[in-house]
């Protein structure tokens, strides 16, 4: 670690990484710094279940969404680390009148921007996910270009790839504060000593409203806890991510075989710390017998938790903070952060180097939440 | 059941006759130990390894679902079992080929980059490789609810240690205030605890469960954790071969109709447990190789039975055209080598504390060079560093076979002491994953498996060392990923699946830790463990899903 850098990225996720990524295009890589108080992959980019979809509820999601799977599909040719990516769609099942109008919404905007997303009646569904209990089953909407993948290899990847490029990486190192000086980011201070630097990007994911408050500003995040399972490694049978709108319950099926699925859950605060409750052993297992009973005779093998950082319109925070200049939100990507990662930090980067974007930004500026109104445009299309 | 109760089952469409007392192992073993699966990625034949049902060398699939372990489920009637690995047949596998295929590993972490249009042929192609067994027949029949029950103290552990304590505690407190579930030796068969959770406001929440049943979900007070140990596997080219067993998994298989499954085993430890094994295995041991100095009574016991012993040896290898014929030994002092003629290898080297509910519930856990493992940090009363969570017995680190009584009272009492006292100042919440707890390495001697290692991996093997078994990872695999510049037991599990196995890495973490070590030059304690998640042992998702009233 040197004592000075152009920017400092504090968390060494995938939002990190790739942030440092596209920086290294524009700036010296040697002057880049990605700081982790833990090792590569402890965060939630070495703990989620590796959705990657397209189907969203407004329509600059969508755009960074489609835009990060054309990424991920170079990604193995790109970086010589092979993350598995398969498309086998993703797969939206409505259970009322309600959760059809909604999905039947992601429809008509997703053919809007040219997204073929498909209205699957029962049947279809039934023929796509073999064994699922059609009872209620009113349809679903169908994409199928999303598809799943192997986070840790994207990690691996990246972090190869830029300590290549000469990026200082620096693990088990605590942020533990943000210097500032007449409304402008001067430095870091960590466990490891001090650095000077004028830009700062707050990639610490669960983590990201402790050091926006390092930086004395208010924030506009909120960890959550999210809880995951997988099932012994079973022969190829499912090919989509199935997810349901009641519970938010999703699973489907790894490279490795095994089934791989989670729930909405609000914990109290009586759960802490980063390890699974029982509660969501039987919950997870109560739904996903439920949504596909022949699952009954096939084992759990592990169970496990990570935080995410969620935000009040569920739209991530990305971009440079108005009342702090050099201070750069790269966070609020929920449960969600994989699958926007490669687009969601070229917005990032292009801030980072003041470049004049391609896409609109302005949904996801940090600005939006300036004089406390409630932010208008929502994202409510949720899930785990 | 009338103990000569024979019954009829169907073996990939054959009729085989069985008793329905004896495990469906049994009913499969003539003499030899049959190859009842194929590895995972090398289609490596594989035969039963554990005999404790944690191994992945048994299964099969019965009656439509996928991966059962042969040695702990009891055959009824009718039962249709097929093995499920392996084309044309588990014997006769053509996949097979991969194994040659690819001499040394096949690394997906790296392969099949290139070119980017070819990645959806790749991804189909390696895809159809994946999984163990198919997905399950669909089974109909209701689902009850698990239990729930509260319980002032609960005992966990199927041996001496866990029957004097859990008697201690009946005789103080009176039956209705004590569980006593029983675990591992046949986890299937008896309650085995999954999970268990650091106690919040003094109450400790478990989840437990017996094949065949609903969960069980748990409240209590005081925990004493008797959950003992199991015999390690050992490093060497041949490893995963039909015929390498544990000490464990011949006693097992020991207990069929035919005794052993082996006539000239080749026995491979210099402690009490080799002795125990000598005994046990009666004129079928044809030699007995250790690591280290054998202690007196091993060698006594050798001269005894009139069994030949060779001091100080490396295993080098195994071979056979299917399973064992020639194992190699290696003197650690003199270099000179010994091929042997014997048709079965018994691993009785080392025991790894079975200490997974110990992390899981936060416990203060120091690592102790001999045997190479983590052990819980205990005050004098057997109490944890958490508390209301005791341990005693080979988990709490006294020796194999040497557990002394008064430690059973002494636990017994302070447990009382605890609940009548209402003292306990639990610590609030959980603990977060994070390094090990504790990981501080006691001077002296150096771990005695750590330098069997440096020695052998001067060897340069030829051939797959198969590092971890459930996963198909090797040896050379693990020293691709530290070269690269990646290193800690959980980094080097998230890029190769070591430890993401059926076996819950009960068999490959304890070697990994110490491989790390060598090739990353750190100490072991350095390298860290794997988180130990839930479930401990594989769970059926029905287990825990049922929403019926009643018990089945
Ligand atoms: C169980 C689960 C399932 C999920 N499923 C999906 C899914 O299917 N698809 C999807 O797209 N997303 C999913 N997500 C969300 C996704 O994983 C996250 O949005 C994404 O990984 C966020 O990446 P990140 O780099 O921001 O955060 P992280 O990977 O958590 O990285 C943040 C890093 O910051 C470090 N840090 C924090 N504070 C400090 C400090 N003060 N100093 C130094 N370092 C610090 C942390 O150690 C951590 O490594 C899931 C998440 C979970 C937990
Ligand atoms: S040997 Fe079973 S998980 Fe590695």
């Amino acid at each position: 670690m040197k004592s000075e850098y152009d920017v400092v990225i504090v968390g060494a996720g995938v939002i990190g990484l790739y942030t440092a990524h596209h920086l290294a295009r524009g700036l010296d890589p040697r002057r880049i710094l990605v700081v982790d108080r833990s090792t590569l992959a402890l965060g939630a980019s070495g703990r989620n279940g590796g959705g990657v979809r397209q189907q969203w509820e407004t329509v600059p999601t969508m755009n960074l969404a489609r835009e990060s799977v054309h990424a991920y599909r170079r990604f193995a040719a790109d970086f010589g680390y092979n993350p598995w990516f398969r498309q086998g769609g993703y797969l939206f099942l409505a259970f009322s009148e309600t959760e059809v109008a909604s999905l039947r919404k992601v429809e008509a905007i997703g053919r809007g921007v040219h997204l073929p997303v498909r209205w699957l009646g029962p049947r279809e569904v039934q023929r796509c996910v073999p064994g699922i209990n059609p009872s209620g089953l009113q349809g679903g909407s169908y994409l199928s270009s999303d598809g799943v993948i192997l986070p840790f290899p994207v990690i691996w990847g990246l972090a190869a790839s830029l300590r290549d490029q000469g990026v200082d990486i620096q693990l088990r190192t605590d942020v533990q504060a943000i210097e500032r000086s007449g409304g402008r980011v001067t430095g870091v201070r960590t466990s490891a000593g001090s650095v000077r630097t004028s830009r700062v990007v707050n990639a610490a994911g669960g983590w990201s409203s402790e050091v926006t408050a390092m930086a004395k500003l208010l924030p506009h995040t909120h960890p959550t806890l999210h809880e995951i399972l997988a099932t012994e490694p079973l022969t190829p049978f499912l090919d989509p991510m199935v997810v349901t709108l009641r519970r938010g319950v999703y699973f489907s099926q790894t490279m490795r075989g095994e089934v791989v699925g989670g729930m909405t859950l609000d914990h109290g605060p009586e759960v802490r710390g980063m390890a699974s409750t029982p509660r969501f052993l039987f919950e997870m297992s109560r739904e996903l017998v439920h949504l596909l009973p022949r699952m009954r005779r096939a084992r759990i093998l592990r169970a496990w938790a990570g935080y995410y950082d969620d935000t009040p319109d569920g739209l991530p925070v990305l971009g440079e903070e108005p009342h702090l200049k050099g201070f750069h939100q790269a966070n609020g990507l929920g449960g969600h952060g994989f699958m926007l990662a490669p687009a969601a930090t070229r917005l990032v980067a292009e801030g980072v180097l003041e470049k004049r974007s391609d896409q609109d930004g302005k949904p996801f500026a940090p600005d939006r939440f300036g004089n406390g109104d409630a932010p208008r445009a929502m994202e409510r299309l949720q899930l785990g | 059941m009338d103990r000569d109760h024979r019954i009829t089952i169907s073996v990939n469409g054959r009729r085989v006759s069985a008793r329905g007392d004896r495990s469906l192992l049994a009913a499969l073993t003539h003499e030899h130990l049959p190859v009842l699966t194929r590895s995972l990625k090398y289609h490596r034949p594989r035969a039963p390894f554990c005999g404790t049902g944690q191994c992945t060398g048994c299964l099969v699939r019965v009656n439509g679902e996928p991966s059962v372990r042969a040695c702990e489920y009891l055959p009824r009637e009718g039962d249709v079992v097929r093995t499920q690995r392996g084309w044309p047949s588990t014997q006769h596998d053509l996949w097979a080929l991969f194994d040659r295929l690819f001499p040394r590993y096949l690394d997906t972490t790296h392969g099949f980059t290139r070119p980017a249009f070819l990645r959806p042929v790749y991804t189909r192609f390696v895809r159809r490789f994946s999984g163990q067994g198919a997905v399950p027949d669909d089974a109909p029949g209701p689902l009850p609810r698990p239990l729930e029950r509260e319980t002032p103290v609960l005992v966990v552990g199927g041996g001496q240690a866990a029957l004097s304590v859990a008697s201690e505690l009946v005789r103080m407190l009176g039956p209705d205030r004590v569980l006593h579930i029983g675990h591992p030796k046949r986890p299937g068969l008896q309650h085995s605890l999954l999970f268990l959770r650091p106690p919040v406001r003094g109450v400790f929440e478990a989840v437990a469960y017996r094949q065949g049943e609903p969960a069980l979900r748990l409240q209590s007070r005081a925990v004493v954790l008797a959950t003992g140990a199991y015999d390690a596997s050992l490093l060497f080219p041949g490893n995963d071969r039909p015929g390498v067993m544990t000490a464990e998994g011949a006693e097992t298989f020991a207990s069929g109709e035919d005794g052993p499954p082996f006539r000239h085993a080749l026995l491979f430890g210099a402690g009490p447990r080799a002795v125990e094994m000598l005994s046990r295995l009666k004129g079928r041991v044809a030699l007995v190789a250790t690591p280290w100095e054998a202690t007196p009574e091993l060698a006594q016991e050798a001269t005894r039975q009139s069994i030949p012993l060779h001091p100080g040896q490396l295993l080098l290898s195994a071979e056979g055209p299917s399973g064992i014929q020639t194992a190699v030994l290696k003197d650690r002092r003199s270099g000179a080598t010994t091929p042997v003629s014997v048709d079965a290898i018994v691993l009785a080297h080392r025991r790894i504390p079975h200490a997974a509910a110990l992390f899981q519930a936060g416990a203060l856990m120091q690592w102790r060079d001999d045997p190479g493992a983590y052990f819980p940090v205990l005050a004098s009363n057997g109490a944890t560093s958490v508390p209301g969570l005791y341990a005693i017995g080979e988990v709490a680190g006294s020796g194999f076979g040497a557990f002394p009584e008064e430690e059973a009272h002494r636990v017994a009492q302070s447990v009382v002491a605890q609940l009548e006292g209402g003292k306990e100042s639990a610590p609030e919440g959980a603990p977060s994953e994070g390094p090990v707890p504790g990981a501080t390495s006691s001077p002296g001697p150096e771990c005695p498996m750590l330098s069997y290692y440096r020695d052998f991996l001067r060897e340069r093997p030829q051939s797959k060392v198969m590092l971890c078994a459930c996963e198909d990872v090797c040896l050379d695999e693990m020293e691709g990923v530290v070269r690269e510049g990646w290193g800690g037991l959980e980094v080097a599990k998230r890029i190769s699946g070591v430890g993401m196995g059926l076996c819950q890495g009960r068999y490959c973490v304890p070697e990994t830790m110490l491989v790390l070590s060598l090739l990353e030059r750190r100490p072991p304690s350095e390298i860290g463990t794997i988180t130990q998640r839930p479930p401990i042992w594989p769970v059926p998702l029905g287990a825990l899903a049922g929403t019926e009233e009643g018990t089945p």
